[in-house]
């Protein structure tokens, strides 16, 4: 067991150290294949472990930081929730690394990408099995560098260096109140491990409930800053400057899923406290409101699916915030199966039409890539929830957590949350209308006459389009693997409230009975042979009204950012520069610089080279001490 | 005791001051210059031999040696340089030689 | 009779040093200077340190100042003219600095009129011979005799480059 927890992290690891090292030596096959097949052993080496679980387990792998009191050993913990994520982070990232050995066939910079690729999944891996908090938040900031890396991968475009380095400050606000957190936890309770952390909880002399409750705002910002919730989810949208493989791994397993897991993690500890619970609740579905909104006006194919993370992320936090960990872990694991089937086949559209990501200039897709319209598909179905794919069983459980909280809060939580499903239904089927559906032409080009039939199309690597058939079949029978799930996570639930079945039955109907109306509505706006279809996709041409406007640029949050931090603060920083340091230090050190090369050159006069003045003015010296002593006498 | 200490110490102090206005007066020729911190020095020495006589200690006569000592190897030496310095310039002017100042 | 000689020996030493600072002729102020050195010389001998006036006479009076006058006569500064002579205005300074120098010196020593008590536990006053003058500097200062001795060394060497023929 220890063995294959150790190798679960330190394959990934070596494979990207060794490729940074020796990869450029090697030729392309052999870098392609050690970075695939660290991942694939370490999946065998994570069903190893599974086959041999029973019962949590802390295996302790030897010393790391010890100094009196403090000691942070490098110390694993496999439960049933990292146990769960452990099997879906392997399996997922095997998939994606073998499909970007299709998707960067021409790229030069694949030892970089794999080596990258591999430390990211390596880092995740840590940061799940990591039993203390110094451990999570060295595989946290990993987590964090690698997609900063990642996401500036084509680093030579200034907006892609750029959006990298958005992500990289933006996550970092939030891993400023997660380091608080750490320090914090570690002065009150004098332990970092996560076990004794979640057991010690507020009944810890001198521990009140205030202080969790600070702790686990915290915990929720470092949270906000990794799953990129609201406020800090500015982000995400423009993290797709990656390519597509690292967008699918950051959305689907290694990154944003980070911040939801810490906080089931953690929650235990601070699960305790209403306020946090409430806090966590209310980002959680404003965020996935928000989310949803925005997908409805974008364009950008994979801004989109960008959105649609935002807002499924907020559906796990509402789930945390509703104590039902199950319901968010079982989310968490589908969405992560059909969000990397999402990303991955829009990858195969944008890589086909290349590079174009205007869904408004697509369609018609669903003749000539039909091996990545049928996954595609059943991974919209999933995003929508349509009963019976995984996402409406996983969904429909953290709408009905919701509602077995009760109580009017709880209540408006799970109204939101109801309404978003409408809002997710549309924006995914308009999405796949889009991209899909046949283009009825227009005027312009029937009398062009030759592009009539859409735009064109080049072959797709077999691999890459491979990859998706096991992703779309885990998407749609995910949902039998609920009832499992369940049972098996069923130690982590905290106060989720009690639902009867037939209350429980109910809910499901309210829920298929939405996703209908928002597949009826989709059909009729986008579908095939509307008057509607035509006319939206006549109007993408012109300028967008207000509302479209507004959701587009993502409800101006970054506007909104820009004015409140970024202008202050450039505002300050030229101040600092210009006035402070050019104007106060420099000057004044100019000054003085000046100032003594003038006294020098006064003080130089006297050095004429006669050396009478000089024997002169020794005497004249030596007469002022002589005649100062005998005045002393006097 | 011959005569008190504060007498000699005048004498001394009488010496000195006319070492001093040799070196003053004539400083602009190296030799006087030179003459003129022998009288000064001859005044240091009498208050060494002075102070040797007052307390009974030979050391005040010992650092009059000193003083002799290091005064024959200034002078050879300072002597050697006026015979350079003049091979150079033909003058014993110290005021000629100023190459060393500040420009 | 030995306080009287003193105090013609001062005299003569001060006579003799003011004659030698003002005389214009280089050679005569060196041979004012010896009457000089050798007036003190007689000045040490009275404060019982006949080795210092010994060296006194053999040193400067002899070998200082004869190398000091082969300096004037190899230099051709025999003559007067080429001496010249210092003006007024370039002695004021001089006068006014050494009167100060004298002026506080005097006022020092009035200033200490109590006189000062004998270091070294107030034995009863003995005069020195040269026996004890040798045993303290050999004995005490040996070191310094070893300095002393290194000093004329580097002097030589030094007078030694200074001195040497240059090809032209």
């Amino acid at each position: 067991m220890k063995t294959a927890l150790a190798l679960i992290i330190l394959l990934p690891l070596v494979g990207g150290i060794g490729n940074i090292l020796l990869g450029r030596l090697l030729p392309r096959r052999v870098v392609e294949v050690t970075a695939c097949s660290v991942i694939w052993l370490s999946f065998i080496a994570s069903l190893f472990a599974a086959g041999n679980y029973n019962g949590p387990a802390v295996v302790e792998m030897g010393p790391w930081l010890s100094s009196f009191t403090f000691s942070a050993p490098i110390s694993l913990s496999l439960d049933s929730l990292s146990l769960s994520l452990i099997l879906m982070i392997t399996f997922v990232c095997g998939l994606i690394h073998l499909y970007s050995i299709g998707y960067m066939a021409g790229d030069p910079g694949y030892v970089r990408f794999f080596a990258l690729l591999n430390l990211f999944t390596g880092a995740m891996l840590l940061l799940v099995l990591a039993e203390n908090m110094l451990l999570l938040y060295l595989g946290w900031e990993g987590v964090g560098f690698c997609s900063y890396a990642l996401i500036g991968f084509w680093y030579k475009e200034a907006e892609n260096a750029t959006a990298g380095r958005k992500a990289f400050i933006v996550t970092r606000i939030g891993d400023i109140g997660l380091a608080i957190a750490v320090v914090w936890m570690f002065k009150l309770f004098h332990t970092f491990s996560i076990t004794q952390l979640n057991q010690l909880g507020p009944s810890h002399p001198g521990v009140s409930m205030g202080l969790i409750t600070a702790l686990g705002l915290l915990l929720l910002l470092g949270a906000m800053g990794k799953s990129a919730q609201a406020p800090l989810m500015v982000w995400l949208p423009d993290a797709m400057a990656g390519p597509t493989p690292v967008s699918a791994q950051i959305h689907a397993a290694t990154m944003v899923t980070a911040g939801v897991y810490l906080l089931m993690r953690m929650f235990p500890l601070i699960g305790g406290s209403t306020v946090v619970v409430a806090a966590i609740a209310v980002t959680g579905t404003f965020t996935a409101f928000y989310g949803a909104t925005c997908a409805l006006a974008e364009r950008d194919l994979k801004r989109i699916l960008a959105y649609s993370t935002i807002s499924q992320i907020g559906y796990m936090m509402l789930a945390v915030g509703c104590g039902a960990v199950t319901a968010a872990t079982f989310h968490l694991i589908i969405h992560a199966f059909f969000k990397a089937l999402l990303f991955l086949s829009a990858g195969c559209v944008i890589n086909a039409l290349h590079h174009e990501q205007d869904i408004f200039r697509m369609g018609g897709l669903y003749r000539k890539l039909p091996w990545v319209f049928w996954p595609f598909l059943a991974g919209s179905l999933c995003l929508a929830g349509v009963p019976p794919t995984g996402g409406f069983f996983s969904k429909e459980s953290i709408l009905t957590a919701a509602w077995g909280k009760g109580g009017m809060f709880y209540g408006g939580l799970y109204l939101v949350g109801t309404f978003t499903v409408l809002l997710t239904v549309i924006y995914t089927l308009r999405m796949v209308f889009l991209v899909f559906g046949d283009r009825v032409p227009t005027l312009a080009s029937r009398l062009e006459g030759a592009k009539a039939s859409g735009p064109s199309v080049h072959a797709l690597p077999r691999i890459m389009e491979i990859i998706l058939i096991p992703l779309a079949l885990l998407a749609l029978v995910g949902g039998a693997a609920g009832g499992l799930l369940e049972y098996f996570l069923a130690s982590l639930n905290g106060s989720a409230g009690h639902v009867r079945l037939a209350t429980e039955e109910t809910l499901k109907g309210v829920a298929s009975l939405v996703v209908l109306a928002g597949m009826v509505i989709a059909w009729l706006y986008y579908g095939y042979g509307s008057q509607h279809r035509e006319v939206r996709i006549a109007g993408a041409e012109h300028p967008p009204t207000r509302l479209v406007a507004f959701l587009q640029a993502g409800w101006y949050f970054d506007r909104l950012y820009d004015w409140l931090f970024i202008r202050p603060f450039t505002w300050l920083a030229t101040i600092l520069w210009q006035r402070v340091d050019e104007g106060v230090i420099d000057d004044s050190l100019d000054w003085t610089a000046v100032q003594f090369g003038r006294t020098g050159q006064f003080l130089g006069r006297w050095g004429s080279g006669r050396i009478s003045v000089y024997m002169l003015s020794l005497v004249a010296g030596a007469t002022l001490m002589i005649g100062w002593f005998a005045w002393e006498v006097l | 005791m011959i005569v008190p200490l504060s007498h000699l110490l005048v004498f001394a102090s009488v010496l000195f001051a006319l070492g001093v206005i040799c070196v003053l007066i004539w400083r602009t020729n190296v030799i006087m210059v030179l003459i003129g911190i022998e009288i000064m020095l001859n005044a240091a020495m009498l208050v060494f031999v002075a102070g040797s006589y007052q307390w009974g200690r030979a050391d005040g006569q010992v650092f009059a040696l000193m003083i002799i000592a290091m005064t024959s190897a200034e002078v050879s030496l300072a002597l050697a340089m006026v015979v350079y310095l003049h091979r150079r310039k033909n003058t014993v002017n110290v005021d000629e030689f100023r190459q060393l100042r500040d420009r | 009779m030995e306080q009287t000689l003193f105090y013609i020996l001062a005299i003569v030493t001060v006579i003799a040093t003011i004659l030698a600072i003002t005389e214009k002729h280089p050679v005569h102020a060196i041979i004012y200077l010896v009457t000089s050195f050798f007036a003190l010389a007689v000045v040490f001998y009275l404060l019982a340190a006949p080795l210092i006036a010994v060296f006194e006479v053999i040193i400067y009076a002899g070998a200082v100042m004869v190398l000091f006058m082969f300096v004037i006569m190899m230099l051709d500064q025999g003559n007067p003219e080429e001496a010249r002579c210092p003006l007024l205005v370039h002695c004021l300074p001089a006068l006014v600095l050494a009167g100060i120098i004298l002026a506080a010196l005097l006022l020092l020593l009035s200033g200490r009129s109590t006189p000062v008590a004998p270091i070294g536990g107030g034995s009863e006053k003995r005069l020195l011979d040269v026996a004890d003058f040798a045993i303290t500097l050999f004995k005490k200062y040996g070191v310094a005799i070893e300095i002393i001795s290194m000093q004329l060394l580097f002097a030589i060497v030094g007078v030694l480059y200074l001195g040497r023929r240059r090809k032209p």
